[in-house]
């Protein structure tokens, strides 16, 4: 009996060393994973369209960073495989519960935040009015309006009422220059006057800091002026874009600019970017690799494979 | 229990294996069904895109002689096989779109002539995250741009003839990165700024190596965040501007290339930094290599390039401070209008006796750039020997018998076996360069051990390949016997 018990007792001991030495590995490798962590991404998230809000910047760990990439491409693959209207409301009210987690709301709450990313889709008048005018036309191929949008872009710029009104400015200063240069014999007075008024649409900058004014738009693509050959370098906008609108589902997938005519003019007047999406409200979260989330609605989308607004 | 214990010896194997993450391998095998498109065969297709719809991931399409004049979809893990790349053709000019679209992970297409997209449309079009796929030894002519990849990765696109594609990008890589671009010729690109191989938009760790690029807008552009890329012995002719263009790119290897009769040789551009333009031979341009708008960093490093017969051979148009030359004794650059002789050696070259460096420094036109030591003969291989003798440790003449100056000459001795106690590995370099037929002798550090032991020996420089020589030897005490 005695024999019997020690003879068991070796087996038993045999037996949990073995599951000990199988487990460890896989013990180890979650230890690395986790040491890991330790290093911090930040993410730079907003709520687009709320007067006063600001940018808040979250810091997750590489491993929440990676969890909220494929959040996004969940999200991306929902929208996907969506058909009608009520599923794509419902992928966008799940999202935000899902952004709510990593704290990638801009300070909202889920409920602001759920409105906030369908406000302009949710005007019936408005959807109606535009379906009679464009619902059916072939030449929006390329466009969509009052819907909702969602998708993560590189080469993505968001740009507020103030910016445009600038860069608007700048090209009407711009236009100025080259007539002044063909009509006007001595042209300095009028080149000192223009450059005044150049600078004062600089403020812009400045102006847009304060952000008193937060419905925008997206810009998408961008261009580089240089006076060597070629003038004009084109950086298209890489990643998805997907809307549920007026004129139904549209997405774009791969490299692509906005094709609203107008650009919009960013740090300097050699560097434009393409507008693809006006009266955008909702949230944006900038990646720490410089791609650019977002989810919410537009006014009006346009997007174009290849740059066919020059410059 | 003795069932138990195999049972436990099992999970033990199992388990560790399964705590780690598996990449698969996806690379298409030969043992799918084969399906035949032209010819005389029963069951053969007509159109190749019937065959396409017709096929699973791993099947195999082969193409007779003819022409196919279609516009087709490949969605699936197929390969595509012409029968001859002169004479089996698709013709998608009756479409509207690319001739070729590709939607699949591992597709291959090799053996074709893909000519004449509708005006608007490539060659051949990647839809977005097509990764692993081939595109090998085709002619593709007569498009709005031959080849985009968008977001697509682990591509090859080799020994392609590129040829009369207008208005775009011969090979256009947007954000698409480890990519190889390998020995395709691409010639006679026209149009509004077109562009023989453009990576943009984050394109990283590519392989650009071994390509003919003539009559072109640019040759080689890359621009806009792309990084980490090796662009290699390609050869780049007569293009209307650039031979090759850093745009906003950074950490990229120029190495080797030969890049002749363009406008400008090198445009290094806005914001480009820390790359690396060494060994080209860079001739008859009008600007050999030519600065703008860097971001005013020293970290741009042009050395061992041979700078001949263009019309200015170095130009620095900001005010940025690169670096010319690879230090002391690695050189700088061949320039032709070097004024200087070469009667010193040294650091401050300031010892009597040549080394293959001018004596004084080069200056750069345009801005506060000089080549610290320029080289006296253009810049080539050259071929190095040594004869080791045993004695007190190791010593012996390193000769250079080649016939160009030999650069940062490195040698290296390693004993394995015996008992080694001091001394069992000496690296060292030589504190000059070596013109041809100069020797110079060098010794190793103390070496205290005892038995048989076997020496290895390797030697270097920076244009001299590596020689490894084995002998055996005895060690006793501080004294080694050579067999």
């Amino acid at each position: 009996m005695k024999e019997s018990v020690k003879s068991k007792t070796v087996v038993v001991s045999v037996i949990f060393l073995f599951i000990a030495l199988a487990v460890a590995p896989g013990i180890n490798v979650n230890v690395v994973n986790a040491s890991s962590d330790n290093d911090l991404v930040e993410f730079t998230t907003e709520a687009c369209g709320i007067p006063g809000l600001k940018p808040q910047t979250v810091k997750l760990t590489k491993q929440q960073a990676s969890d909220v990439e494929e959040l996004f491409d969940e999200i991306k693959n929902n929208l996907d495989n969506a058909t009608t209207k009520e599923e794509t409301v419902a992928i966008f009210d799940h999202a935000v519960v899902d952004l709510d987690e990593y704290g990638l709301l801009g300070g909202l709450s889920v409920e602001e935040a759920q409105r906030l990313v369908k406000r302009s889709y949710q005007n019936p008048q408005a959807m109606n009015l535009y379906n009679t005018m464009y619902g059916n036309c072939k030449i929006f191929n390329g466009s969509n309006f009052l819907c909702l949008i969602a998708g993560e872009t590189k080469v993505t710029r968001f740009y507020s009422v103030v910016e445009t009104g600038c860069s608007v400015l700048c090209y009407f200063l711009f236009g100025m220059y080259i007539v002044a240069h063909i009509f006007v014999d001595d042209p300095v007075v009028f080149y000192n006057i223009i450059s005044r008024l150049q600078a004062i649409s600089n403020l812009y900058h400045t102006v847009n800091s304060v952000r008193i004014i937060g419905t925008g738009g997206i810009a998408f693509g961008s261009s580089h002026y240089s006076e060597l050959p070629p003038p004009y370098r084109y950086n298209p906008a890489v990643g998805w874009i997907t809307t549920q609108g007026v004129i139904g589902k549209k997405s774009w997938n791969g490299s692509f600019y906005g094709g609203i005519l107008g650009l919009v003019t960013f740090d300097s007047s050699s560097y434009s970017y393409y507008i693809g999406a006006t009266g955008f409200l909702g949230i944006k979260v900038n990646m720490y690799d410089g791609s650019l989330f977002f989810l919410g609605s537009a006014f009006r989308v346009k997007i174009s494979p290849e740059n066919t607004l020059l410059p | 229990m003795a069932v138990g214990i195999i049972l436990l010896f099992i999970g033990t194997s199992i388990i560790p294996t399964l705590a780690q993450k598996i990449k698969k391998s996806s690379l298409p095998t030969s043992k799918g069904h084969w399906s035949y498109v032209g010819g005389n065969g029963p069951g053969n297709y007509t159109r190749i895109q019937d065959a396409i719809d017709n096929s699973s991931d791993r099947d195999t399409i082969f193409v007779f002689n003819g022409t196919y004049n279609e516009n087709i979809v490949i969605d699936k893990a197929i390969k595509l096989l012409g029968d001859n790349k002169n004479n089996t053709i698709i013709d998608g000019s009756s479409g509207n779109e690319s001739i070729i679209i590709i939607k699949a992970n591992e597709v291959y297409i090799g053996g074709f002539t893909v000519r004449n997209s509708s005006p608007f449309y490539r060659g051949i079009f990647f839809r977005p995250n097509c990764n692993g796929v081939s595109i090998i030894d085709n002619i593709i002519k007569n498009s709005r741009g031959a080849i985009l990849l968008q977001s697509s990765h682990n591509t090859n696109i080799s020994r392609n003839i590129i040829i009369d594609n207008y208005n775009n990008c011969d090979i256009d890589l947007i954000n698409s990165s480890d990519n190889t671009i390998c020995r395709n010729v691409v010639i006679h690109t026209s149009g509004v700024y077109p562009v023989s191989i453009s990576l943009s938009a984050n394109s990283c760790n590519n392989k650009i190596i071994g390509n003919t690029i003539n009559k072109s807008f640019y040759g080689i552009s890359v621009a806009f965040s792309s990084n980490y890329n090796k662009i290699y012995a390609n050869s780049i002719r007569n293009c209307e501007w650039y031979g090759i263009d850093l745009y906003g790119a950074s950490y990229n290897d120029v190495n080797s290339n030969s890049i002749s009769d363009n406008k400008w040789g090198v445009f290094v551009v806005w914001h480009s930094d820390h790359n690396n333009i060494n060994s080209n031979t860079i001739s008859n341009n009008i600007y050999g290599i030519r600065t703008e708008e860097t971001s005013n960093s020293t970290n741009n490093t042009f050395y061992h390039n041979n700078l001949f017969n263009n019309t200015i051979n170095a130009y620095v148009n900001d005010g940025s401070i690169n670096n010319w030359d690879n230090g002391y004794p690695s050189g700088g650059n061949y320039w032709d209008d070097y004024p200087g002789m070469d009667s010193f050696w040294g650091e401050n070259q300031d010892i009597n006796g040549s080394d293959g460096v001018g004596d004084f420094s080069m200056q750069i036109p345009g801005g506060q750039n000089q080549d610290r030591y320029p080289l006296i003969e253009p810049y080539g291989m050259t071929r190095l020997s040594f004869i080791p003798h045993g004695g007190l440790g190791i010593s012996g003449n390193i000769k250079n018998v080649g016939n160009t100056t030999a650069f940062r000459i490195c040698w290296e001795v390693t004993f394995n076996g015996g008992f080694v106690l001091l001394g069992r590995d000496t690296l060292r370099l030589i504190p000059k360069p070596l013109v041809p037929g100069e020797e110079f002798t060098v010794k190793s550090k103390t070496i205290l051990g005892f038995g048989k032991v076997t020496l290895t020996m390797m030697l270097w420089a920076d244009n001299a390949p590596v020689i490894v020589v084995k002998h055996n030897g005895t060690l006793l005490f501080f004294f080694l016997f050579i067999k």
